[in-house]
């Protein structure tokens, strides 16, 4: 008697979608499940971007026509964080939440319900590099980091701005240690005084410039060589939960009952 | 980790630890220069140095100058020595070497020795008793006249000549009291007169020098005479 007044209310619901930029949620209907007290709440990650993205899923259910809204815990499937679109590592983008509503809510029945996904996503670590990137770019700072371990780039010739900061300096440096020791060389040739302490001086004025712009150039390249392989291990470390995540995934079992559906509203958050 | 990634990192390194031990500063040396000859007698010269820097950590336990006939002098040879310096206050110093041979030419160069090591200078040379005076003559009451000659086979390049008279004291051109004739730059003739007037009583002691382009003051033997008053 309860199950069937529910699937009365279920189809009262309408599918709808909710549409970004960048990115589509597309809802599909709804499955009940009355062997297991579940609902199977299935959805399509359409992603329009060059680049994958990692959301972070949450359910969201009303039981007063959306007038407050519960977080639904019991839930397993594609959700929570680490979810990816990726036909890889995952299902590809059809996606599916089970939720336990029996052992969320003993005396759920399924009137006046409504769900609410709310969406959270970010530039996916999914095919970034590793922290070997530190390594293999050692010629061009910046590079490895802003190219190979790091995504969404607004300026994407970034890289470009530390690497030639980086052999500008070597080259400065380089160029000052010459005219350094070029003065060094004719104050060793001096015969008179005032030239003497004018060359040393400026010979040290150069060495001082240019020891300082190596300084700067080493400081850069070690910063870019950590940042690299902190954000390259990082990465590893998140795709290997993004991996084991989406790997459980693919093992679910769902059972779709036909031509039902629930309405949802769809939020996203940055 | 590739070959190549080893040679990057190792050439970096070494540019950045290029001269690491003068990472600012570049190392203060002793320097040494010749100096000018300032003053050439019959027997005696004044000879400069210049020092133009010290090396603070590594002092100078001896400096001066060397004399010889020959080129090149030594250590070995005559030596003047002005101690150790550790600063380099002015940089200068002037050895006063006498006792020389007449008409000889010499050879001189200052030196320092830091550490046990010894830094010669240029090496300057010279003949004493370039220039000659001839006694007094024609000593009125208030006038006197002398002659001069140089010698006309070193190469002397003299931009001034004449003679200078100091009463009772020693002859210098430096001397604000002291007479002296400015006959500028020789012509071909070797000799060389100049007469002195309105003398006051007194010992007077003359000789005749020449300057040279360099600033090179050359002297004769002094001589002695008395204006007597009538």
């Amino acid at each position: 008697m309860f199950f069937e007044k529910f699937v009365l209310v279920l189809l009262t619901f309408i599918i709808s979608f909710t549409n970004l930029s960048a990115q589509q949620i597309k809802l599909k209907p709804v499955e009940l499940n009355k062997k297991n007290k579940t609902i199977t709440v299935p959805y399509e990650i359409i992603e329009n971007q060059s680049f994958p993205f990692e959301y972070d899923v949450k359910l969201y259910y009303s039981s007063n026509l959306g007038e407050s809204y519960q977080l639904a815990e019991q839930v397993s499937g594609d959700v929570d964080e680490y979810i990816i679109a990726d036909s890889i590592y995952s299902n590809g983008p059809q996606k599916e939440i089970i939720w336990a509503f029996y052992e969320e809510d003993p005396i759920f029945n399924g009137q006046n319900t409504r769900f609410k996904l709310d969406v959270g996503f970010v530039p996916s670590v999914m095919g970034l590099g590793g922290k070997e990137w530190a390594w293999k770019r050692l010629y061009a700072p910046g590079l490895g980091y802003h190219k190979k371990v790091k995504r969404h780039e607004k300026f994407k010739w970034r890289w470009v701005l530390p690497t030639v900061a980086f052999y500008g300096m070597i080259a400065g440096g380089i160029i000052y240690r010459s005219e350094s020791n070029n003065l060094y060389n004719q104050y060793l040739e001096s015969r008179t005084l005032e030239d003497a302490q004018t060359r040393l001086n400026t010979a040290n004025n150069n060495q001082a410039i240019s020891t300082s712009l190596f300084i700067g150039a080493g400081t850069l390249f070690i910063t870019y060589f950590i940042r690299t392989y902190i954000k390259g291990r990082n990465n590893e470390r998140r795709q290997k939960k993004v991996i084991e995540k989406n790997k459980v995934n693919t093992e679910l079992q769902s059972y779709y009952l036909p031509n039902q559906g629930l309405n949802f509203g769809i939020r996203f958050s940055f | 980790m590739q070959k190549n990634t080893y040679t990057f990192i190792l050439t970096f390194l070494g540019l950045i630890f290029l001269n690491s031990c003068e990472l600012f500063e570049r190392k203060q040396v002793t320097l040494l220069t010749g100096g000018n000859i300032l003053e050439i007698g019959a027997n005696y010269a004044h000879v400069e140095g210049l020092i133009l820097d010290v090396d603070a950590e590594n002092p100078i336990s001896a400096y001066g100058h060397v004399l010889s006939t020959s080129p090149n002098p030594e250590i070995v040879d005559s030596i003047t020595n002005f101690g150790t310096r550790s600063e380099l206050f002015s940089g200068q110093f002037v050895s006063l070497i006498d006792s020389l041979e007449t008409d000889t030419q010499y050879f001189v160069r200052s030196y320092t020795i830091t550490n046990g090591n010894i830094q010669y200078g240029d090496e300057r040379s010279f003949y004493t008793n370039s220039v000659e005076i001839t006694g007094a003559k024609n000593i009125t009451t208030s006038t006197v006249a002398f002659d001069g000659s140089f010698k006309t086979d070193r190469n002397l390049q003299i931009v001034e000549h004449g003679h200078c008279l100091a009463l009772g004291g020693v002859p210098s051109l430096t001397d604000s009291n002291a007479l002296k004739t400015e006959l500028g730059t020789p012509s071909e003739a070797t000799e060389f007169t100049s007469t002195f007037e309105n003398l006051d009583p007194g010992t007077y002691y003359a000789c005749a020098y020449l300057v040279n382009n360099e600033g090179t003051v050359f002297f004769s033997k002094r001589q002695i005479f008395t204006i007597i008053l009538n």
